[in-house]
C-alpha cells in the first residue's frame, strides 16, 4: 500500500501541496485538478523526482526516500512531458531503460515485444522516433513505464495527444493493468478517467478536496443539475455547466439549489462535478 | 557494466567527437609541418640522430674525435661546430644563484622568499646528481635542442594538453546535459538506477575522454615523429646545455628534479598530461553536476577558468603571495606551465614536483567535491524536465 501523510511541498513562500493525505490501493486513481492545483508535483513525489517539504510517502509503511532504488523497481511513471532520444528507435530506448530498471538480460529482448505489441507499435519497433507523431511517442511512453511490470504505475496526463481511437485503446489497456496494481493517472480529460477509475481524487487551491469513487463524488450534486432549453426565460438561474444540442434545440445543463423553471433534473455526471467544483475564482 | 556500455554508445555515437577530434588533427598537423621548422630542421635532426648512434650521446673528447672521423656529409661541420669542444657548465650554488635572481626580480620577501630559498637549495642536491651524470654534455639535437624541445612539449604537447583538457570539458558537460536536453531525466532518475546512473555518466565520459587522448596523441606524435626523427636522441638527457627555458630574459638551463632521458621524459609528460585532462574531466564533471545545462556550463566554465587565470596575477601584483602559490596549484596554471614540467618552474612554485604535487592534489579535491555534488545531486528535486 502506497500511503502519502501529512505531504507539504513548499517552493519558498509558494506553496505548491498543503497537507496531503492519501491512501492507495490496488485500482486506478484519477487525479482530477485543473493546471496548477499540484497534480504533477504530487506525481513528481510519487516518483522520487520531488522531496516533500514536510510529511511523508510510505510504501508498506516504509518511507520511499529510505527504500530508494527498491521503491523504484516497483515504480513505473511516465511524465507529463514524455522525452526520448530522437535517434533512437523505440526497441533501442526500451532496451536503455531496461537497462536502467535492471531487468535481466535473458528476458529484455521478449518484454519489449510483448509491450510493443500491448502498444501496438511491432511495426515501428525499428523505426527511429524523431518521425513520430505525439500519439506513437505517447504509446511508447507507456511501453517504458511499464517494462518492469510495476506495482505503481504513475502517469502524468497519459492521454496528451492521443486521438480517440488511441484513447480507447489507452483506457482498456489501463483497466487490464489496474488488476492487480495501483495505477495513479492525472487528466484534464473527465471521460479518460470516468469509466475506469475506481476512485477520484480532486485538488483544489493546493489541498485535497477528496479522494472518492466516481459514484460519490457524483453525489456531491445529486439533485442539483437541470436541464434547461436555452430559451427559457430562467436561463440565467444557476451556475451554466455546458450546453448541448437535443431534437427541440439548444439545452442549458447547469447546476442550482432551486429546480428552475422548465428545468429537467438530471443524473450528474463527473464533468459536471469538475466543472461546478472549479468554477471561476475556485480553480487551483 | 551494462549501462555503462549504453553510456559509452550514446557518446560515441555523437557526430562532434569525432568532428572535433578531425580538427584537432588539423590544428596539430599544422604545428608539425609549420614554417619555422622546415624541412633543414627536420634533416638536421635525422643527420644528429643517425649520427650519435655512432658517436654516444655525451659530449666531450671522445664524441669529438668520433665526430670527426664521420664521412664528410652536409650537415656535419654544423654539428661540429655546435659541440666542439663542449664543457660542463654546472657550478656549485647555481641553482641556489637562479633562486636568489628570481627573489630579487619578483621582489618576494620574508617567509615567502625563505621558501623559496628552501626550494632552490633542493634543487642545487638534484643539479649536483645532474652535474654527476654529465646530463648537460648529453647532446640532445645539438644547437636545434631547444627548437625541438619547444616544438614537441611547448607547441604540440601543449596543444594536445589544451585540446584533451577542452574536450574533456565539452564533453563532460554534454554527458550531464544530455537527459535535460532530450528532456528524459524524469524518466531515467525514476529508473531503479536512478540518479546514480551519473556514476556511470562519468566512468563513460572518463574512458571517453582518455580514448580520445590516446587517439589525438598517438595520430599526433605520429605526425611529428614521421616529420622529426628522434631515433637516435631518446636516451640523450632533457637537461642538456642546449636546452633551456625562456624566463624573463633570461635563459635558465632546463634543470630537472631528478635526472630524465628524454624518453622517460616524454613518458612522464604524457602521464601528466593524461592526469590534466583527467583533473579537467572531473571540473567539467562538477560543473555540469551542479548545472545539467551543456550551454550555461560552458558560460560557467569559461567565468571560472578565467578567474582561476587572473587569480595569480592579481594576487602577484597586490603582493599576496599565499594567494599567488595556492593560485598557482589550480589547474589551469598547471596547464599553462606544462611545458616546464618537473623542472623548478622559477617563481611559480615554492616545491619541488610543483605540478605532479598539484595535480594528484586537483584530481584529489575534485573527486571529493563531485562525490559531494552526486551526494547533494541524489536528493536535490527535479523541478524541470
Amino acid at each position: 500500500m502506497l500511503s502519502v501523510n501529512h505531504v507539504t511541498k513548499k517552493y519558498g513562500k509558494f506553496i505548491a501541496l498543503e497537507d496531503i493525505t492519501l491512501e492507495f490501493e490496488n485500482g486506478v486513481y484519477g487525479l482530477l485538478a485543473p493546471n496548477g492545483a499540484g497534480k504533477t508535483t504530487l506525481m513528481k513525489m510519487l516518483a522520487t523526482l520531488l522531496f516533500p517539504t514536510s510529511g511523508e510517502i510510505l510504501w508498506d509503511g516504509i518511507k520511499i526516500t529510505e527504500l530508494g532504488e527498491q521503491y523504484r523497481d516497483i515504480l513505473g511513471y511516465l511524465p507529463q512531458k514524455f522525452g526520448y532520444y530522437k535517434n533512437n528507435t523505440p526497441r533501442q530506448f526500451l532496451r536503455y531503460l531496461a537497462a536502467l530498471k535492471y531487468i535481466d538480460v535473458k528476458v529484455v529482448e521478449e518484454k519489449i515485444e510483448q509491450l510493443l505489441e500491448m502498444v501496438s507499435l511491432c511495426e515501428d519497433a525499428d523505426k527511429k522516433m524523431r518521425k513520430f507523431s505525439g500519439g506513437m511517442l505517447q504509446r511508447v511512453g507507456i511501453a517504458q513505464a511499464m517494462l518492469n511490470d510495476p506495482k505503481v504505475l504513475i502517469l502524468d496526463e497519459p492521454t496528451a495527444g492521443l486521438d480517440p481511437k488511441e484513447r480507447v485503446r489507452f483506457r482498456n489497456i489501463i483497466h487490464n493493468l489496474a488488476k492487480d496494481r495501483i495505477v495513479i493517472l492525472s487528466t484534464h480529460i473527465v471521460s479518460d478517467i470516468e469509466t475506469i477509475a475506481n476512485q477520484i481524487v480532486m485538488l483544489r487551491q493546493h489541498k485535497l478536496l477528496c479522494c472518492e469513487s466516481p459514484k460519490e463524488v457524483c453525489k456531491r450534486l445529486q439533485g442539483k443539475v437541470y436541464e434547461v432549453p436555452a430559451e427559457s426565460e430562467n436561463r440565467e438561474t444557476g451556475f451554466l455547466l455546458s450546453e448541448r444540442q437535443s431534437e427541440n434545440g439548444t439545452v442549458l445543463r447547469v447546476a442550482c439549489e432551486e429546480p428552475p423553471k422548465d428545468g429537467v433534473l438530471v443524473a450528474p455526471n463527473l464533468e459536471d462535478v469538475f466543472l461546478y467544483i472549479y468554477r471561476d475564482g475556485m480553480e487551483g | 557494466m551494462r549501462i555503462l556500455k549504453f553510456e559509452i554508445k550514446k557518446l560515441v555515437s555523437l557526430p562532434m567527437l569525432w568532428i572535433f577530434l578531425v580538427l584537432c588533427l588539423g590544428l596539430n598537423g599544422a604545428i608539425v609541418i609549420s614554417g619555422t621548422y622546415g624541412m633543414n630542421t627536420a634533416k638536421y635532426l635525422s643527420y644528429i640522430s643517425k649520427t650519435v648512434l655512432q658517436t654516444g650521446i655525451g659530449m666531450g673528447k671522445e664524441f669529438d674525435q668520433k665526430l670527426s672521423k664521420m664521412p664528410e656529409e652536409k650537415w656535419k661541420d654544423d654539428l661540429v661546430l655546435a659541440t666542439r669542444n663542449a664543457q660542463s657548465f654546472l657550478k656549485s650554488e647555481v641553482a641556489v644563484n637562479v633562486g636568489e635572481i628570481l627573489i630579487s626580480q619578483y621582489g618576494i620577501s620574508g617567509f615567502w622568499a625563505d621558501k623559496m630559498k628552501e626550494k632552490y637549495e633542493k634543487l642545487q642536491g638534484a643539479v649536483e646528481t645532474l652535474k654527476q651524470q654529465e646530463a648537460d654534455l648529453s647532446v640532445y639535437a645539438a644547437d636545434i635542442t631547444y627548437d625541438m624541445h619547444q616544438l614537441l612539449f611547448s607547441s604540440l604537447f601543449r596543444a594536445i594538453t589544451t585540446e584533451s583538457c577542452l574536450f574533456a570539458v565539452l564533453l563532460m558537460l554534454y554527458v550531464f546535459g544530455f537527459e535535460k536536453q532530450n528532456h528524459t531525466e524524469q524518466i531515467v532518475y525514476s529508473t531503479y538506477r536512478g540518479r546514480k546512473v551519473q556514476k556511470e555518466k562519468i566512468g563513460a565520459g572518463l574512458l571517453i575522454v582518455i580514448m580520445y587522448f590516446v587517439i589525438l596523441t598517438g595520430l599526433s606524435l605520429f605526425c611529428f615523429f614521421s616529420v622529426y626523427d628522434f631515433s637516435g636522441i631518446w636516451d640523450s638527457s632533457v637537461s642538456s646545455q642546449f636546452n633551456y627555458i625562456q624566463c624573463y630574459g633570461y635563459k635558465k638551463p632546463f634543470w630537472t628534479w631528478i635526472p630524465f632521458t628524454l624518453r622517460s621524459y616524454f613518458v612522464a609528460m604524457l602521464v601528466l598530461a593524461v592526469v590534466l585532462t583527467l583533473v579537467f574531466s572531473l571540473f567539467g564533471a562538477l560543473i555540469g553536476l551542479l548545472c545539467r545545462n551543456t550551454y550555461m556550463g560552458f558560460v560557467m566554465f569559461l567565468a571560472i577558468a578565467l578567474g582561476m587565470v587572473a587569480l595569480p596575477v592579481i594576487c602577484a601584483d597586490v603582493g599576496i603571495w599565499e594567494g599567488y602559490f595556492f593560485a598557482e596549484l589550480l589547474p589551469t596554471s598547471l596547464w599553462f606551465y606544462s611545458p616546464e614540467w618537473l623542472t623548478d618552474l622559477g617563481a611559480v612554485s615554492l616545491m619541488p614536483w610543483h605540478e605532479t604535487i598539484g595535480l594528484i592534489g586537483n584530481i584529489i579535491v575534485f573527486i571529493v567535491i563531485v562525490q559531494v555534488g552526486l551526494a547533494h545531486f541524489a536528493v536535490q528535486d527535479c523541478k524541470k524536465d
